[in-house]
């Protein structure tokens, strides 16, 4: 008899630990960074050419080097936190990490979670990759077998997108990273891959020729923005005005030719820059005028 | 047989990756987590172990909660609560170290058990023994039950040690890259050569684990082994109990199963 | 009161909404169906091992020893990740495209793997257990003149089975527990829900707390029923003494 009370005892007080959360009021992250002099960034270490480990055992890619200029710009040190794509907006939740830059694409439901500095700096879009000839358009996915990854939204998105064309439902999977994804794909495993076209074609390497997407097409926007907590515009502010000062003064260009341009490491045939629409604005990237 | 040699020239790779440059990888990060965590789960495991062979009735349950909750929940879940629970209590641990964390938890609850197993094998008299030649609670715990306990742990612990270090290897979920995450990065640089990679994989686990698993059984032989399943939850020592309660308050604590 | 200052606003909702329910609820039923074939094929390889390792004849027993060898110096995880993206490659005919057209492909490897992964621990056990049965026993066995496989099946496994109930329901608990490990190769079972939930919702709290407390509950409920078995086949000396006075 004691004991059983005992136990309820305990049960109690672990429910009593778990219920009570507090709301934090906190002081500006902008305020606690600038005293502390180290942003936390988050970066993630298995998506190329965004940001990866390469041979040297370094951190990478053009992400890395974004998140670099605006620490720079920001006057503050980059303590770099390993996220993945489960983890990266629960640590900007919980605010574990002041910043990310790990591609996440605006979406409703993370906004929800998180907020995005303006504008998106870098414009692409979800692919379904496939061995190429094997489908003519989406439409033929219908039944089929395909792979995501996990904390990917096209878990979700992608059998929404694929009900419009056919009635016939896919199979969906999800790995761990985008590098199993594709090996199962290489392997047979699943009949195509939905992941963001850049990263796709830098994970599949020099076997890209033998991939396509499938139908040509972009099927969802993939707008990367760099993630930072919820509810503190004094530091969402900031951020925006130094990636649109790294816009304006060419670092940004320089960083994307150095990855992205004709010359770069992965030549990318779309522009992924952030711009306003041609026939209204001409060429003009996406700043906020003084 | 010439596409495993090309993988034995990864060598260096798949043992501790691009150590000292840069983070320590590989085969020798498994180690290296097995012995961190057991190594702070033994303190933890002696004091839980001790906890839960004690009489006093808040001590007892507790640890006993805690272990079994701990040895039936699975390591992957452990893992999982320590990669997303820490950050949401305030604690910024990097991924190394998280996963030090959950490996600790775990091997703590199994290694209680071990030193349970262990205390409760030392024979019931030895403590009133030791206490009739003069010695204090402390020196007979130190220099009597102690010794005798640990000489029964140890091939319990050379072979905990074993099923660790295969353990390790689950933590490459969360993205450490230890041997598996290793392998598998490698496969993926050169799918056609996958099964050469995993064969390296399996022999840089394989002889580790082999070496541990003869330690344990040449140990056995030579301490023998503890019969686990004999114990149950319930009994407890007060003879191992290192202060004594005044009678007062131990009748009040202590449960009536008490020899 | 507050014990800990947490950074995290439970919503208990959460599991309780399509479609996590639907995973989890999948999730549940696949993590029981495949700890329950695993327990079971792993069973059976297991014994027939240790059978050929108690073996006289070279032949049978040096493989034997061999397989175990191998399997049990090396980690779960490895053999699931193994039968995923190897085992299809290296089979021949084309057989590895056949195992691809399954349905569920994942779950097989899953099965697989994990069968492998306990078979060697169970043979162990079941070794242990043969051993342990006296010599005096199958003496008087085979004077009564049973042959092999009578003594088998009335004799020895009956004695074996008893002695090592115990420690193979510790076993079939920790097969349980690592089914959890199918997440690694994409089979949808419970911790990959919970994981698929986290990736979705960004909270992931409520529903690893939920499986969690699955998980535990479960282990829980074995344990007892060993116990509950353990106590039914006992032989209950005190009874064939009487009988005998």
């Amino acid at each position: 008899m004691k004991r059983s009370v005992f136990v309820l005892l305990c049960a109690v007080l672990l429910l009593m630990s778990f219920i009570s959360s507090a709301a934090i009021a906190e002081e500006s992250i902008l305020d606690k960074v600038t005293k502390a002099g180290v942003v936390r960034l988050g970066s993630n270490n298995d998506t190329p050419p965004m940001n990866f480990i390469d041979e040297k055992g370094e951190w990478t890619g053009f992400e890395i080097d974004l998140g670099n200029a605006v620490a720079e710009k920001l006057g503050v040190k980059v303590e770099r936190v390993l996220v993945n794509n489960k983890t990266r907006i629960a640590f900007l939740a919980n605010r574990s990490i002041e910043m990310c830059l790990a591609n996440i694409s605006h979406t409703r439901s993370r906004d929800e979670q998180m907020d995005y500095a303006e504008p998106s700096y870098f414009w692409t879009g979800k692919i379904f990759y496939a061995k190429k000839g094997k489908f003519k358009s989406i439409k033929d996915l219908g039944g089929k077998k395909i792979g995501v990854d996990q904390g990917s939204n096209a878990f979700i998105a992608a059998p929404q997108e694929i009900a419009k064309h056919t009635s016939k439902a896919p199979e969906m999977l999800s790995f761990q990273n985008s590098a199993e994804g594709f090996l199962a794909l290489k392997q047979g495993k699943i009949d195509a891959y939905s992941q963001d076209a850049q990263i796709m074609a830098a994970v599949a390497g020099n076997l890209a020729e033998e991939y396509e997407a499938v139908g040509g097409m972009i099927w969802s926007p993939g707008l990367y923005g760099i993630g930072v907590p919820a509810d503190d515009s004094k530091w969402k502010d900031k951020i925006s005005f130094v990636l649109q000062d790294l816009l304006k003064d060419g670092t940004y260009e320089k960083i994307y030719q150095k990855w992205f341009g004709p010359k770069g490491k992965y030549p990318l045939p779309i522009n992924a820059r952030p711009r306003l629409p041609k026939d209204t604005f001409g060429d003009m990237l996406y700043i906020w005028p003084d | 047989m010439d596409f495993f040699i090309e993988q034995l020239a990864n060598w260096k790779f798949y043992l501790f990756g691009t150590y000292p440059s840069g983070p320590l990888t590989g085969l020798a990060l498994n180690i290296v987590l097995a012995l961190l965590s057991i190594s702070i789960g033994f303190f933890f495991g002696v004091v839980l172990g001790l906890g839960r062979v004690s009489c006093r009735r808040y001590v007892k349950y507790p640890c006993s909660i805690f272990i079994d909750v701990v040895r039936s929940t699975p390591l992957l879940m452990i893992i999982f609560w320590a990669y997303f629970m820490l950050p949401v209590m305030g604690m910024q641990l990097s991924l190394f170290w998280c996963s030090v964390v959950s490996l600790t938890v775990y091997a703590t609850a199994y290694q209680a058990e071990i030193v349970r197993a262990g205390f409760l094998a030392v024979p019931f008299g030895q403590m009133d023994a030791a206490l009739s030649t003069g010695m204090s609670r402390f020196q007979a715990l130190m220099y009597v039950i102690l010794p005798q306990a640990f000489r029964m742990m140890l091939p319990s612990f050379v072979s905990f040690f074993n099923s660790m270090f295969k353990n390790t290897s689950t933590v490459y979920i969360i993205g450490v890259v230890e041997l598996t995450r290793t392998g598998i990065i490698i496969s993926q640089l050169k799918p056609n050569r996958i099964f050469a990679s995993y064969m390296v994989m399996a022999i840089g686990f394989w002889v580790v684990c082999y070496t541990l698993s003869h330690a344990a059984e040449v140990l056995e032989k030579k301490v023998g082994v503890i019969d686990y399943e004999a114990y149950k939850p319930e009994i407890c020592r007060q003879d191992l109990v290192l202060f004594p309660l005044p009678n007062v308050v131990k009748n009040m604590l202590v449960s009536n199963k008490c020899k | 009161m507050k014990f800990l200052n947490l950074r995290y606003d439970f919503d208990w909702g959460i599991p309780f909404r399509e479609p996590f329910l639907g995973w989890l609820i999948t999730g549940v039923e696949l993590t029981i169906l495949i700890a329950a074939v695993t327990a079971i094929t792993s069973l059976f390889i297991g014994t027939i091992v240790a059978m050929l390792r108690c073996s006289r004849f070279k032949i049978f027993n040096i493989p034997a020893k061999i397989y175990v060898e191998i399997v049990r110096n090396i980690p779960g995880l490895f053999w699931l990740l193994f039968f995923y993206f190897v085992f299809p490659e290296i089979l021949p005919f084309g057989l590895g495209d056949t195992l691809h057209e399954f349905v569920k492909y994942s779950v097989v490897a899953g099965i697989l793997g994990l069968t492998v992964d306990n078979s060697a621990y169970v043979s162990d056990i079941v070794r242990t257990g043969l051993l342990s049965v006296p010599r005096g026993h199958i003496e008087a066995a085979v004077s009564t003149g049973l042959n092999r496989f009578q003594q088998f099946r009335h004799i020895i496994m009956p004695e074996a089975f008893r002695t090592i109930l115990p420690p193979l329901g510790s076993r079939m608990i920790h097969n349980f527990k690592n089914s959890s490990l199918c997440m690694a190769i994409t089979a949808p079972e419970l911790t990959w829900a919970t994981q698929q939930v986290e990736s979705i919702t960004f909270r992931g709290l409520e529903v690893t707390f939920l499986a969690t407390v699955f998980y535990i509950v479960l282990s829980l409920i074995m344990a007892a029923l060993i116990i509950k078995l353990e106590t039914h086949f006992k032989i209950d000396l005190t009874s064939i003494k009487e009988q005998k006075t």
